[in-house]
């Protein structure tokens, strides 16, 4: 879609780079354009009027000037700093795995609103609520949806047989959920709780509030975030980057990493 | 003569490309440097070529601080002058020289060569963090610094050791965020004033 010489957007940045000798290079997602990489001029210098307007994990209101190979930020004017996100270093690991979901599973210049109200109202809630790890996977479920990628989770992918209760598999590979009858088709299908497609499927189409007010015993958590994750890792055909940070601070855990290889 | 041509253009082409590997560096900048370079006196070029080799042969890191050095441990570690219950943690070795240049700190340093950035896999254990944790062991360290840019990665980074070692050490306090000197009120951002408020202190 071609661009305006010079546009008004509201966005929020993904990742800064450095460039250049006081510049940086932003993976930003627009309310409207979708995802653009673009240029802030100066803005590591400790005097720009931009720096702190377009920090990771900001949504501004912003006017870009376009450019021959790379457009130009000329202004930019908080709407949403999501402070509460970025003072808590659990939040913060959960606010990233987001952002680092949303660079990958959106294309450059591909507009998707949904997903951009999606990742707005994430940071929003992942700063406030207790519950962030159920709100994470609400949020990987809808942002699969929104960009057309959300599993089969009614009936067999393979066959569209009503599933059983009790008595059916998952494969990442397949796509969706299988019967015992289609599991040799696929060599990832593994067995799935009835419980935990039932939290699959109502967090892939509750609205956040109403799956953070879901309770969820531990064990059936874990169940749940090993499928998100298998079917993230087939679909990005690699592991999300900030999930090794986001387990390593997660759960008010103990930093294993670091005090383990101390010792 | 095209024969003659094209392998002098070859390593002009490499040098190019040498530069534009280099940090703050784009490819109109690596084409003026090599250019700059092949008009350059041979003895000027082989000054320069040899003061490289020096720098990667002579330098290394000091155990102790982990700042790049000619000895180890390095001048600022072995100073008595300097106070040893405190170490200020830093993100890269330019910015020991920025703090030394306000004479305002005589405590030690730590530098972690880098910060934390989840979204490009640099995690908490590609810095020198077990290094710090060693320093911090026999107790004799009262207070910890964290000087990390004032940006997420930063942020994040200094969240995180705070969380490693305020267990261990009776003080750990973050170089105050706020309002740049020669900035405007009115262009600050939210997060930078909140801090800035939040870290006000008596006239
Ligand atoms: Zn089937
Ligand atoms: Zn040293």
């Amino acid at each position: 879609m071609p661009r305006p010489h010079v546009y008004n957007t509201q966005a929020i940045v993904l990742r800064s780079s450095p460039l250049g000798e006081a510049d940086r290079l932003l993976t930003i997602f627009t309310s409207d354009l979708g995802k653009l990489r673009v240029s802030a001029r100066g803005v590591r210098r400790p005097t720009s009027k931009l720096g702190g307007h377009l920090d990771p994990l900001t949504c501004s209101a912003i006017t870009v000037a376009r450019g021959k190979t790379l457009d130009t930020i000329t202004s930019a004017d908080t709407l949403k700093s999501f402070l509460p996100l970025k003072s808590d270093l659990e939040r913060l690991a959960h606010g990233l795995y987001l952002a680092e979901l949303v660079d990958a599973l959106n294309p450059l210049e591909a507009p998707n609103s949904s997903a951009y109200s999606l990742l707005l109202e994430g940071l929003e809630g992942l700063g406030g609520t207790s519950n962030p790890d159920l709100l994470l996977r609400h949020l990987e479920l809808r942002l699969l949806a929104h960009t057309g990628f959300l599993p089969e989770l009614h009936s067999c992918v393979e066959c569209h047989a009503a599933l059983t209760p009790g008595n059916h598999l998952f494969s990442p590979q397949a796509g969706g959920v299988l019967c015992p009858t289609c599991r040799p088709l696929h060599a990832d299908a593994v067995h799935l709780s009835v419980e935990a497609l039932k939290v699959v499927r109502y967090l892939s189409s509750a609205t956040g509030e109403s799956a953070i007010r879901l309770r969820v015993p531990k064990p059936l958590a874990r169940e749940v975030a090993g499928l998100t994750s298998a079917f993230l890792r087939h679909v990005l055909e690699r592991e999300v980057r900030s999930l090794a940070f986001l387990r390593l601070v997660g759960h008010g855990a103990p930093d294993e990493a670091v005090s383990s290889a101390s010792s | 003569m095209n024969s003659d041509f094209l392998p002098a253009a070859a390593p002009v082409a490499d040098l190019i490309e040498e530069f534009h590997k280099l940090p703050g560096i784009g490819s109109k900048s690596a084409q003026r440097l090599t250019y700059y370079l092949v008009r350059m006196p041979q003895e000027e070029a082989r000054k320069l070529a040899e003061t490289i080799l020096a720098v990667k042969e002579r330098i290394i890191f000091c155990s102790q601080c982990q700042n790049i050095s000619e000895v180890d441990p390095c001048p600022i570690c072995t100073n008595p002058e300097r106070d040893r219950s405190m170490i200020c943690v830093l993100e890269e070795p330019l910015d020991v020289l920025a703090l030394e240049r306000t004479h305002c700190y005589k405590g030690l340093y730590h530098v972690l060569h880098g910060a934390i950035s989840p979204m490009n896999g640099i995690g908490p254990e590609e810095l020198r963090l077990r290094e710090l944790l060693d320093r911090l062991k026999d107790g004799s360290v009262q207070e910890v610094v964290l000087a990390t840019n004032p940006n997420l990665e930063g942020e994040a980074t200094a969240m995180y050791i705070h969380r490693l070692i305020s267990p261990l050490i009776p003080k750990v306090t973050r170089l105050a965020r706020g309002l740049p000197v020669g900035g405007d009120l009115e262009y600050a951002d939210e997060v930078t004033l909140t801090r800035a408020f939040q870290g006000r202190q008596e006239f």
